[in-house]
Protein backbone atom coordinates (compact mmCIF):
# COMPACT_ATOMS: atom_id res chain seq x y z
CA UNK A 1 0.00 0.00 0.00
CA UNK A 2 1.15 2.90 -1.32
CA UNK A 3 0.75 6.31 1.48
CA UNK A 4 1.65 9.65 2.19
CA UNK A 5 4.08 8.04 5.02
CA UNK A 6 6.32 6.28 2.90
CA UNK A 7 7.46 9.69 0.86
CA UNK A 8 8.59 10.60 4.61
CA UNK A 9 10.22 7.39 5.34
CA UNK A 10 11.99 7.04 2.19
CA UNK A 11 13.40 10.51 3.31
CA UNK A 12 14.51 9.41 6.73
CA UNK A 13 16.02 6.05 5.68
CA UNK A 14 19.70 7.32 5.75
CA UNK A 15 19.70 9.15 8.90
CA UNK A 16 20.26 5.56 11.10
CA UNK A 17 19.04 5.26 13.98
CA UNK A 18 21.35 7.96 15.77
CA UNK A 19 18.31 10.12 15.11
CA UNK A 20 15.91 7.57 16.56
CA UNK A 21 16.56 8.84 19.83
CA UNK A 22 15.84 12.56 18.63
CA UNK A 23 12.61 11.10 17.23
CA UNK A 24 11.58 9.78 20.23
CA UNK A 25 12.13 13.18 22.09
CA UNK A 26 10.24 15.09 19.00
CA UNK A 27 7.75 12.64 19.60
CA UNK A 28 7.34 12.99 23.52
CA UNK A 29 7.76 16.69 23.04
CA UNK A 30 4.81 16.84 20.90
CA UNK A 31 2.90 14.38 22.45
CA UNK A 32 3.53 16.22 26.11
CA UNK A 33 0.32 17.69 27.39
CA UNK A 34 0.54 22.03 27.62
CA UNK A 35 1.51 22.11 30.84
CA UNK A 36 1.19 25.73 32.16
CA UNK A 37 4.07 26.75 34.43
CA UNK A 38 3.52 30.23 34.83
CA UNK A 39 6.35 32.00 33.82
CA UNK A 40 5.58 35.52 32.34
CA UNK A 41 8.70 37.12 31.11
CA UNK A 42 8.27 40.26 29.21
CA UNK A 43 5.43 38.78 27.56
CA UNK A 44 3.85 41.35 25.73
CA UNK A 45 6.76 42.58 24.03
CA UNK A 46 7.37 39.24 22.95
CA UNK A 47 4.10 38.15 21.85
CA UNK A 48 4.08 41.77 19.56
CA UNK A 49 7.49 40.38 18.68
CA UNK A 50 6.56 36.76 17.77
CA UNK A 51 3.24 37.78 16.89
CA UNK A 52 4.72 40.01 13.93
CA UNK A 53 6.66 37.10 12.40
CA UNK A 54 4.49 34.66 12.97
CA UNK A 55 1.29 36.49 11.81
CA UNK A 56 2.76 38.92 9.32
CA UNK A 57 1.67 37.19 6.25
CA UNK A 58 -2.22 36.77 7.71
CA UNK A 59 -2.76 40.16 9.25
CA UNK A 60 -3.56 42.59 7.02
CA UNK A 61 -0.79 45.45 6.85
CA UNK A 62 -3.87 47.66 7.34
CA UNK A 63 -5.37 46.75 10.59
CA UNK A 64 -5.24 47.69 14.44
CA UNK A 65 -3.46 45.13 16.05
CA UNK A 66 -4.14 45.35 20.13
CA UNK A 67 -2.19 44.54 23.13
CA UNK A 68 -1.80 40.99 23.87
CA UNK A 69 -4.41 41.08 27.55
CA UNK A 70 -4.02 38.12 29.48
CA UNK A 71 -6.86 35.22 30.23
CA UNK A 72 -7.98 31.98 31.29
CA UNK A 73 -10.94 31.99 29.40
CA UNK A 74 -9.42 29.51 27.01
CA UNK A 75 -9.10 26.81 29.38
CA UNK A 76 -5.19 28.16 30.23
CA UNK A 77 -3.25 30.72 30.53
CA UNK A 78 -2.68 32.84 27.76
CA UNK A 79 -2.01 35.93 26.02
CA UNK A 80 -5.03 37.03 23.49
CA UNK A 81 -5.29 39.44 20.66
CA UNK A 82 -7.73 40.54 17.75
CA UNK A 83 -6.78 42.84 14.87
CA UNK A 84 -9.89 44.78 13.00
CA UNK A 85 -9.81 46.64 9.54
CA UNK A 86 -8.35 50.04 9.93
CA UNK A 87 -8.68 52.90 7.08
CA UNK A 88 -6.24 55.74 7.79
CA UNK A 89 -6.63 58.90 5.84
CA UNK A 90 -4.18 61.61 6.70
CA UNK A 91 -5.43 64.52 8.86
CA UNK A 92 -8.55 62.32 9.72
CA UNK A 93 -9.51 60.06 12.85
CA UNK A 94 -8.71 56.26 11.53
CA UNK A 95 -11.87 54.05 10.86
CA UNK A 96 -11.71 50.65 12.42
CA UNK A 97 -14.60 48.39 11.93
CA UNK A 98 -14.68 45.37 14.64
CA UNK A 99 -12.15 42.98 14.38
CA UNK A 100 -11.86 40.27 12.21
CA UNK A 101 -9.65 37.88 13.63
CA UNK A 102 -7.97 36.90 16.83
CA UNK A 103 -5.30 34.69 18.16
CA UNK A 104 -3.62 33.37 21.58
CA UNK A 105 -0.70 32.60 22.43
CA UNK A 106 0.92 30.68 25.06
CA UNK A 107 2.14 32.49 28.74
CA UNK A 108 5.54 32.29 27.64
CA UNK A 109 4.36 33.73 24.80
CA UNK A 110 6.34 31.68 22.79
CA UNK A 111 3.88 29.50 20.63
CA UNK A 112 1.05 30.26 18.75
CA UNK A 113 -2.31 27.96 20.39
CA UNK A 114 -4.85 29.74 18.14
CA UNK A 115 -5.46 31.69 15.59
CA UNK A 116 -9.17 32.60 13.37
CA UNK A 117 -10.99 34.95 11.65
CA UNK A 118 -13.94 36.04 13.58
CA UNK A 119 -16.30 34.63 10.99
CA UNK A 120 -15.16 31.00 11.14
CA UNK A 121 -14.83 31.19 15.33
CA UNK A 122 -15.74 34.41 17.04
CA UNK A 123 -14.52 35.63 20.38
CA UNK A 124 -17.37 36.94 21.53
CA UNK A 125 -21.42 36.19 20.29
CA UNK A 126 -22.64 38.33 19.74
CA UNK A 127 -19.48 40.92 18.97
CA UNK A 128 -20.21 44.21 20.97
CA UNK A 129 -20.60 47.10 19.54
CA UNK A 130 -17.83 50.07 19.20
CA UNK A 131 -17.80 51.92 22.48
CA UNK A 132 -19.00 55.54 22.11
CA UNK A 133 -17.08 57.56 20.55
CA UNK A 134 -15.83 60.13 23.03
CA UNK A 135 -12.22 62.18 22.52
CA UNK A 136 -9.58 59.78 20.86
CA UNK A 137 -6.34 59.37 23.03
CA UNK A 138 -4.28 62.34 22.20
CA UNK A 139 -0.58 61.85 22.09
CA UNK A 140 1.92 62.14 20.13
CA UNK A 141 4.08 59.22 18.91
CA UNK A 142 6.50 58.99 20.96
CA UNK A 143 4.52 59.74 24.28
CA UNK A 144 2.12 56.70 22.26
CA UNK A 145 5.05 54.59 22.44
CA UNK A 146 6.37 55.53 26.24
CA UNK A 147 2.71 55.15 27.20
CA UNK A 148 2.45 51.38 25.90
CA UNK A 149 5.54 50.62 26.59
CA UNK A 150 4.43 51.69 30.44
CA UNK A 151 1.75 49.19 30.06
CA UNK A 152 3.48 46.91 28.38
CA UNK A 153 5.47 46.81 31.76
CA UNK A 154 2.62 46.82 34.38
CA UNK A 155 1.51 43.94 32.09
CA UNK A 156 3.94 41.73 32.50
CA UNK A 157 4.21 42.58 36.30
CA UNK A 158 0.50 41.81 37.05
CA UNK A 159 0.21 38.56 34.53
CA UNK A 160 1.52 35.83 36.97
CA UNK A 161 -0.51 37.15 39.83
CA UNK A 162 -3.72 36.95 37.23
CA UNK A 163 -2.67 33.61 36.50
CA UNK A 164 -1.25 31.91 39.31
CA UNK A 165 -4.18 33.87 41.76
CA UNK A 166 -1.29 35.23 43.44
CA UNK A 167 -1.41 38.68 45.68
CA UNK A 168 -1.82 42.44 43.95
CA UNK A 169 -2.81 45.41 45.33
CA UNK A 170 -6.09 46.76 44.46
CA UNK A 171 -4.40 50.23 43.77
CA UNK A 172 -2.20 48.72 41.14
CA UNK A 173 -5.02 47.02 39.38
CA UNK A 174 -7.45 49.96 38.85
CA UNK A 175 -4.20 51.94 38.00
CA UNK A 176 -3.72 49.28 34.89
CA UNK A 177 -7.51 49.61 34.67
CA UNK A 178 -7.72 52.94 33.85
CA UNK A 179 -4.28 53.23 31.65
CA UNK A 180 -5.61 50.42 29.70
CA UNK A 181 -9.11 51.93 29.16
CA UNK A 182 -7.44 55.48 28.64
CA UNK A 183 -4.88 54.03 25.91
CA UNK A 184 -7.18 51.86 24.29
CA UNK A 185 -10.05 54.36 24.15
CA UNK A 186 -13.32 54.17 24.60
CA UNK A 187 -14.32 52.96 20.80
CA UNK A 188 -12.40 50.17 21.40
CA UNK A 189 -12.59 48.79 24.58
CA UNK A 190 -15.92 46.77 24.34
CA UNK A 191 -13.64 45.02 22.23
CA UNK A 192 -10.88 44.06 24.24
CA UNK A 193 -13.51 43.72 27.03
CA UNK A 194 -14.66 40.94 25.44
CA UNK A 195 -11.77 38.57 24.35
CA UNK A 196 -10.71 39.04 28.41
CA UNK A 197 -13.32 39.27 30.00
CA UNK A 198 -11.75 37.86 32.68
CA UNK A 199 -8.77 39.83 33.37
CA UNK A 200 -11.28 43.22 33.15
CA UNK A 201 -13.17 41.54 36.02
CA UNK A 202 -10.58 40.40 38.11
CA UNK A 203 -8.69 44.51 37.58
CA UNK A 204 -12.03 45.60 38.68
CA UNK A 205 -12.45 43.38 41.52
CA UNK A 206 -12.81 44.60 44.96
CA UNK B 1 -10.63 25.55 -13.99
CA UNK B 2 -13.08 26.35 -11.35
CA UNK B 3 -13.80 28.82 -8.49
CA UNK B 4 -11.54 26.92 -5.86
CA UNK B 5 -7.82 26.56 -5.60
CA UNK B 6 -5.89 23.89 -6.96
CA UNK B 7 -5.58 20.79 -4.06
CA UNK B 8 -1.71 20.67 -4.92
CA UNK B 9 -1.46 24.30 -3.73
CA UNK B 10 -3.33 23.80 -0.37
CA UNK B 11 -1.16 20.29 -0.11
CA UNK B 12 1.93 22.27 -0.38
CA UNK B 13 0.86 25.09 1.78
CA UNK B 14 1.18 27.53 -1.04
CA UNK B 15 1.11 31.01 0.63
CA UNK B 16 0.85 29.98 4.39
CA UNK B 17 4.42 28.09 4.13
CA UNK B 18 6.44 30.78 6.33
CA UNK B 19 3.32 30.29 9.34
CA UNK B 20 3.11 26.88 8.82
CA UNK B 21 6.66 25.81 8.99
CA UNK B 22 6.78 27.87 12.11
CA UNK B 23 3.42 26.44 13.77
CA UNK B 24 3.94 22.27 13.00
CA UNK B 25 6.47 20.61 13.77
CA UNK B 26 8.84 18.79 11.37
CA UNK B 27 7.53 15.13 12.12
CA UNK B 28 4.32 15.69 12.57
CA UNK B 29 2.14 13.78 9.98
CA UNK B 30 0.12 16.45 8.35
CA UNK B 31 -3.41 14.99 7.15
CA UNK B 32 -4.65 15.41 3.11
CA UNK B 33 -6.73 18.31 3.21
CA UNK B 34 -10.51 17.77 2.93
CA UNK B 35 -13.39 19.59 1.76
CA UNK B 36 -16.11 20.79 4.22
CA UNK B 37 -18.52 23.34 4.73
CA UNK B 38 -18.52 22.71 8.40
CA UNK B 39 -17.49 26.30 9.21
CA UNK B 40 -18.96 28.79 8.16
CA UNK B 41 -16.46 29.47 5.42
CA UNK B 42 -16.19 26.72 2.32
CA UNK B 43 -12.53 25.27 3.29
CA UNK B 44 -10.22 22.92 3.89
CA UNK B 45 -9.04 21.12 6.89
CA UNK B 46 -6.53 19.66 8.03
CA UNK B 47 -4.94 17.87 11.35
CA UNK B 48 -1.30 17.27 12.38
CA UNK B 49 -0.79 14.69 14.57
CA UNK B 50 2.70 13.76 16.35
CA UNK B 51 3.81 10.84 14.33
CA UNK B 52 7.31 8.71 15.14
CA UNK B 53 8.97 7.29 12.20
CA UNK B 54 11.68 4.60 12.21
CA UNK B 55 13.06 2.89 9.31
CA UNK B 56 11.82 -0.81 8.96
CA UNK B 57 9.74 -0.43 12.10
CA UNK B 58 5.96 0.38 12.18
CA UNK B 59 5.01 4.39 12.37
CA UNK B 60 3.34 5.21 15.41
CA UNK B 61 0.96 8.64 15.43
CA UNK B 62 -0.71 10.18 18.57
CA UNK B 63 -3.87 11.72 18.29
CA UNK B 64 -4.18 15.16 16.35
CA UNK B 65 -2.77 17.70 18.27
CA UNK B 66 -3.89 20.91 16.13
CA UNK B 67 -5.63 21.54 13.15
CA UNK B 68 -6.05 24.00 10.35
CA UNK B 69 -8.80 25.87 7.98
CA UNK B 70 -7.56 27.39 4.67
CA UNK B 71 -10.40 29.59 2.67
CA UNK B 72 -11.19 27.09 -0.47
CA UNK B 73 -10.95 30.19 -2.51
CA UNK B 74 -7.78 31.91 -1.98
CA UNK B 75 -6.03 29.19 0.00
CA UNK B 76 -5.77 31.31 2.97
CA UNK B 77 -5.46 30.62 6.54
CA UNK B 78 -8.84 31.10 8.63
CA UNK B 79 -7.98 28.95 11.43
CA UNK B 80 -5.16 27.28 13.44
CA UNK B 81 -6.11 25.92 16.74
CA UNK B 82 -4.41 23.66 19.23
CA UNK B 83 -6.70 20.70 20.48
CA UNK B 84 -5.83 21.82 24.05
CA UNK B 85 -7.69 24.99 23.31
CA UNK B 86 -9.97 24.08 20.76
CA UNK B 87 -10.70 20.80 19.97
CA UNK B 88 -12.37 19.66 16.29
CA UNK B 89 -13.86 16.57 17.71
CA UNK B 90 -13.56 14.49 21.01
CA UNK B 91 -10.52 11.96 19.78
CA UNK B 92 -9.32 9.23 21.80
CA UNK B 93 -5.75 9.87 23.17
CA UNK B 94 -4.69 6.78 22.19
CA UNK B 95 -1.53 5.82 20.11
CA UNK B 96 -1.88 4.34 16.81
CA UNK B 97 -0.07 2.13 14.95
CA UNK B 98 0.59 2.26 11.04
CA UNK B 99 2.74 -1.19 10.05
CA UNK B 100 4.97 -0.71 8.06
CA UNK B 101 4.11 0.58 3.97
CA UNK B 102 5.49 -0.62 0.80
CA UNK B 103 5.43 0.95 -2.05
CA UNK B 104 7.49 3.52 -4.04
CA UNK B 105 7.46 7.25 -3.70
CA UNK B 106 6.87 7.61 -7.30
CA UNK B 107 3.94 5.38 -6.83
CA UNK B 108 2.82 7.69 -3.61
CA UNK B 109 3.51 11.31 -5.38
CA UNK B 110 1.16 10.03 -8.52
CA UNK B 111 -1.68 8.77 -6.02
CA UNK B 112 -1.61 12.35 -4.30
CA UNK B 113 -1.35 13.80 -7.91
CA UNK B 114 -4.03 11.40 -9.25
CA UNK B 115 -6.05 12.23 -6.39
CA UNK B 116 -5.77 16.05 -6.79
CA UNK B 117 -6.52 16.06 -10.35
CA UNK B 118 -10.08 14.83 -9.34
CA UNK B 119 -10.15 16.74 -6.46
CA UNK B 120 -9.76 19.63 -8.42
CA UNK B 121 -11.89 18.63 -11.30
CA UNK B 122 -14.93 17.00 -10.22
CA UNK B 123 -14.73 16.67 -6.12
CA UNK B 124 -14.27 20.24 -4.56
CA UNK B 125 -16.68 22.12 -6.75
CA UNK B 126 -19.37 19.76 -6.63
CA UNK B 127 -18.86 19.03 -3.01
CA UNK B 128 -19.58 23.01 -3.02
CA UNK B 129 -22.60 23.18 -5.30
CA UNK B 130 -20.78 25.08 -8.05
CA UNK B 131 -20.87 22.31 -10.08
CA UNK B 132 -23.39 19.04 -10.66
CA UNK B 133 -23.57 16.50 -8.39
CA UNK B 134 -21.02 13.58 -9.20
CA UNK B 135 -22.71 10.17 -9.58
CA UNK B 136 -21.81 7.30 -6.92
CA UNK B 137 -19.30 5.79 -9.78
CA UNK B 138 -17.31 8.67 -9.06
CA UNK B 139 -17.72 8.68 -5.39
CA UNK B 140 -16.26 5.40 -5.47
CA UNK B 141 -13.23 5.94 -7.26
CA UNK B 142 -12.72 8.81 -4.82
CA UNK B 143 -13.53 6.44 -1.67
CA UNK B 144 -10.21 4.26 -3.49
CA UNK B 145 -8.46 6.60 -3.53
CA UNK B 146 -8.27 8.20 -0.15
CA UNK B 147 -7.91 5.11 0.99
CA UNK B 148 -4.80 4.65 -1.47
CA UNK B 149 -3.34 7.58 0.36
CA UNK B 150 -4.75 7.13 4.14
CA UNK B 151 -3.70 4.88 6.28
CA UNK B 152 -6.70 3.42 7.67
CA UNK B 153 -5.97 3.31 11.04
CA UNK B 154 -6.26 7.42 10.73
CA UNK B 155 -10.06 7.44 9.01
CA UNK B 156 -11.57 7.91 12.27
CA UNK B 157 -9.56 11.35 12.93
CA UNK B 158 -10.22 12.42 9.29
CA UNK B 159 -14.24 11.48 9.54
CA UNK B 160 -14.50 13.71 12.69
CA UNK B 161 -12.43 16.49 11.13
CA UNK B 162 -14.71 16.82 8.03
CA UNK B 163 -18.36 14.50 8.86
CA UNK B 164 -20.02 16.61 6.29
CA UNK B 165 -17.10 15.63 3.77
CA UNK B 166 -17.01 11.94 4.17
CA UNK B 167 -21.44 11.94 4.35
CA UNK B 168 -21.49 13.65 0.91
CA UNK B 169 -19.19 10.64 -0.35
CA UNK B 170 -21.13 8.02 1.13
CA UNK B 171 -24.50 9.71 -0.07
CA UNK B 172 -25.51 7.41 -3.15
Amino acid sequence: MKIINSLLLTALISFSTVFSTFYAEAFAAETEASSVTVQSKGSVEKILGNGAKILNSEVPIQSYVSIPLPTKRFGRAAFASFSCPEHLVIGQKPQVGPPDRWWLFDERAEHLLCYSITAVTPFAQPMPLPGTDGAPPKATVDEKARLLAELEALIDGIAPPFFNGGESSREQRLDISLRLSSYVGAELLPYYKALAPDFFDWLDAK
Amino acid sequence: MNDFIAFDKILSQEGTRFVLENLIPVTAYKSVPLPTNRWSVQSYARFAAPALRRPGQATLYAAPDRWLLFDAKHGRLVAYNLMTVYPYAAISSETVTVPQQGGSVDSTRQSISDLGELMNRLVVPSFFGSSPAINSSQKDTVRQMLSVIIPEPLFPWYRALTPDFFEWLERI
